[in-house]
């Protein structure tokens, strides 16, 4: 996707002020956490005192829970009724681009452009159902349900946490010193395909399809290995649920050929290069060192197009992606995923070194 | 009647809003079951969709008072323990509710609002390899049901291999306790061997050359 479509599409999607954001990305900064601490700064540089309160917490274990899948106006699973930190809705254009700005500098280019596409399919559904919502109904979506919140003091050295989430939404990431961990995170999207400028817009569509292209590289042996003969209607470790280990299931990638195995890493990669680079780089060299106990899940249609769930399950891993009844059966239009690290969720294992 | 009459038709007016997003009739039942040598807990959390939301309510809210008091949400759990059933090498076990928590009617009117069930059974486990099997027939009709065993936290105890209905309502687990090699006993044995293979070596008179 070009540029200017990415800025033509933010501006209809009324995020036209957070076009040039990712254009502000430094690229002489020494690494993700001098990028986050500057951007955090100017963020908080922009608040006045009362702003500021909302939008700085303690970071502890109880804080940076507050996260979830689900929209302004219910109750999220750990019981907290609103998201930490200052929604987008809460503040001026320029308050709005540093606050992005920030969410830019902690993750990856293409990472940044998932967020604002999920943001965006947030923004359609807050469109096309808010005509029809009864007075009193107090569940919002939408690009203004945004909330921004840093937990503990901006630092190159010490511990604080950057989450920024709504409706589908819930990037949680943990700095110590020059390492970030994006685990755990929660992306999904409603509608999975929208239409901006006519161009297609799929926030989820290349874990879908590469899930799919998978799936169907197996032979049928493999694909028996892989398929749960049962239906999966949700996700299993979804948010409220950071601590869990369920046991395994599936295929294990050490029954894969070579390309196969190729194929199952650049799948894992879709979620784990949402973060930066360097982080990035670092989190797929300890993935592909445990690939061989990893396993990979299906449940449903192997036909891309039609709703399949998948798991992807290894040592410091688990991957979700579950399609929502919206209406009944499961739909390919109302899609959930978790990313977590069963070993290292908020950076758990960075503290103990 | 009439209360339920009234939340109906006010559920009517707010479908419109919820559908798009929501579950309609769908009743999504998720257990996870966390099983150890003397216990197996099971957490239930119960998420009924928008249409079968006025029907669920109205059986926890027996005062008809629009809200859940601590008394009604665990009768309703206690109710919902009916349902469930746990077994252990086919003897049934008998469930204890240690939690009850519901959201507001607001949260399950719009098909967001989970409810928290938790309850416990003391199932010693011999050394051995044990059948368990878990059961969810509550309101199966529009149930849609997820059930997982959580990996136990320790190598003493082993999920061999796990099996289940299509709808997720029924899982049976087969539970190695203790019988399976533990990462020390797989040093112990070349070592053990290494320590006898020299033993042997050092009685062996060595053969003289012609």
């Amino acid at each position: 996707m070009s540029a200017f479509k990415v800025g033509a599409g933010l501006m209809v999607l009324g995020l036209g002020a957070l076009a040039p954001v990712t254009e502000q990305r430094t690229p002489a900064a020494t690494g993700a956490t001098a990028r986050g601490v500057a951007a955090a700064t100017a963020f908080l540089n922009t608040l006045d005192a009362r702003q500021r309160a909302k939008a700085t917490l303690p970071l502890n274990n109880t804080t940076r829970t507050v996260w979830s899948n689900l929209p302004t106006g219910v109750t999220m699973q750990v019981g907290a009724t609103e998201r930490n930190g200052l929604k987008l809705g809460d503040m001026t254009p320029p308050q709005q681009q540093a606050a992005l700005a920030l969410v830019a500098a902690v993750l990856s280019r293409d990472g940044y452009q998932k967020v604002l596409n999920i943001v965006g399919a947030d923004q359609r559904l807050e469109e096309t159902t808010a005509p029809t919502r009864a007075a009193g109904n107090r569940t919002r979506f939408g690009r203004a349900e945004f909330y921004l919140a840093i937990l503990g003091a901006p630092s190159a050295t010490d511990r604080w946490m950057v989450q920024f989430g709504g409706h589908h939404l819930a990037i949680n990431v943990t700095f110590s010193g020059r390492e970030s961990v994006l685990t755990p995170t929660h992306t999904g999207a409603q509608p999975a395909t929208f239409t901006l400028n006519g161009e297609t817009i799929r926030p989820l569509g290349r874990e879908n399809d590469e899930a799919f292209a998978l799936m169907n590289a197996l032979d049928a042996a493999q694909q028996k290995q892989a398929l749960l003969d049962y239906q999966v209607r949700n996700l299993v470790l979804g948010p409220g649920e950071d601590g869990k280990v369920i046991q395994p299931e599936g295929i294990r990638a050490s029954a894969l050929s070579a390309k196969q195995r190729g194929m199952l890493i650049d799948l894992i990669r879709e979620w784990v290069t949402i973060v930066d680079d360097e982080a990035a780089a670092a989190r797929m060299k300890e993935i592909e060192a445990n690939l061989g106990e990893t396993y990979f899940a299906w449940a449903g249609s192997t036909t891309n197009g039609k709703a399949a769930y998948f798991r992807v399950q290894g040592p410091t891993l688990l991957i979700e992606y579950a399609p929502q009844g919206a209406g009944n059966a499961p739909t390919t239009d109302h899609i959930h995923t978790i990313y977590r690290d069963p070993t290292n969720d908020y950076g758990s294992r960075l503290v103990s070194r | 009647m009439k209360r339920i009459s009234v939340l109906a038709v006010g559920l009517l007016l707010h479908v419109g809003a919820s559908a798009e997003a929501h579950r309609l009739d769908e009743y999504l039942q998720a257990t996870r079951l966390d099983i150890s040598r003397n216990r197996v807990v099971v957490e239930l959390d119960l998420t009924p969709g928008v249409l079968v939301a006025s029907q669920i309510f109205a059986t926890i809210d027996s005062d008809g008072d629009g809200r859940v008091s601590p008394t009604e949400i665990e009768d309703y759990a206690r109710r919902v323990l009916r349902d469930l059933s746990l077994r252990v090498d086919d003897r049934p076990c008998a469930l204890t509710l240690t939690r009850a928590e519901s959201p507001s009617w607001d949260e399950i009117r719009d098909g967001e609002g989970t409810i928290h069930l938790e309850a416990f059974a003391d199932t010693p486990l011999a050394r051995g390899v044990h059948r368990i099997r878990y059961a969810n027939m509550h309101e199966s009709a529009s149930g849609v049901f997820l059930v997982n065993a959580l990996k136990p936290s320790t190598d003493a105890l082993v999920i061999r291999a796990q099996r289940r209905d299509v709808q997720q309502r029924v899982i049976d687990l087969d539970v190695d306790v203790g019988t399976s090699f533990d990462a020390a006993t797989w040093w112990v044995i070349p070592i053990a061997g290494l320590g006898a293979l020299l033993m042997r070596r050092r009685r062996t008179p060595t053969a003289s050359s012609p």
